[in-house]
């Protein structure tokens, strides 16, 4: 798995690239909560490149909602594909996860 | 359903043995890819996501030290139609997962949201059938999904 961070002076986008499972999703999870430590920023998570999450996953997902709202921060997920949504689904998380269909749907939310 | 038509779909279960920790992932993956090709390959990401919460599971609770988990898949004729199988046994401490699992609030908010509890949730979710059993002292779980038409 690979992680990207793209800053602009509102938000930093978390570019997710490869499998959210448990073997994985210790990268995802150590470098976004230092991001969101060091910086003022709203958080956006880029799901594009994701093709499976597990419940691993969705732990770092809650994690980092936690994080931002605890520091009073926007978060917003998109371009979840259908498999990866259906398990936000299932889990409850589309209700109190803000999800967008793409980067610009996410950013106007902010 | 006739004997000659259920030849046609049914996969014998291959078993592997590994250690149950949680880097076994990648391995137990490719198996399933290789079982789960064709028209069974829109199946693949929800058997892989049973897998993955029930070998985490064992990692978590069968043993205290070092251990085993044996795993096995393949696609069966359940009730007359094709389903695909999976099994995982280890011979840790008796634990059903399904009896201890907490059901998670699916309604609190985000900071009420407890960390965990998702992956059992998320097997019986998917899981067209499931069933815990100690045998021979040993825990083994099987899981059968209805393979989508």
């Amino acid at each position: 798995m690979q992680i990207d961070v793209a800053q602009t002076d509102k938000f930093l986008e978390f570019i997710i690239d490869g499998r959210l499972d448990a073997t994985t999703v210790g990268e995802l999870e150590s470098r976004a909560l230092e991001e969101i430590n060091n910086h003022n920023l709203a958080v956006l998570l880029n799901f594009a490149k994701v093709e499976y999450i597990s419940s691993a996953g969705l732990r770092a997902v809650l994690k980092i909602a936690k994080a931002t709202q605890s520091k009073k921060l926007a978060m917003r997920c998109f371009a979840l594909q259908p498999a990866v949504f259906e398990v936000f689904k299932l889990s409850g998380f589309s209700t109190i996860i803000k999800i967008f269909d793409d980067k610009e749907s996410a950013i106007a939310s902010l | 359903m006739q004997a000659s038509d259920e030849k046609d779909f049914v996969v014998p279960m291959q078993t592997v043995s590994l250690p149950a920790t949680i880097d076994v992932l990648d391995k137990i993956n490719a198996m399933l890819e290789s079982l789960l090709t064709g028209s069974l390959e829109p199946n693949l990401l929800k058997t892989q996501l049973v897998v993955e919460e029930l070998l985490a599971n064992i990692c978590s609770y069968a043993y205290d030290g070092a251990g085993e988990a044996r795993f096995a898949c393949g696609i069966v004729n359940f009730d007359g139609k094709k389903a695909i199988m999976i099994e995982l046994t280890d011979n840790g401490r008796a634990y059903d997962p399904f009896a201890n699992a907490k059901e998670p609030n699916l309604e609190a908010s985000i900071e009420e949201r407890e960390i965990g509890g998702l992956g059992l949730h998320l097997v019986k979710e998917i899981a067209t059938h499931y069933i815990y059993m100690r045998i021979d002292n040993c825990n083994q779980t099987q899981i059968i999904i209805d393979v989508k038409a």
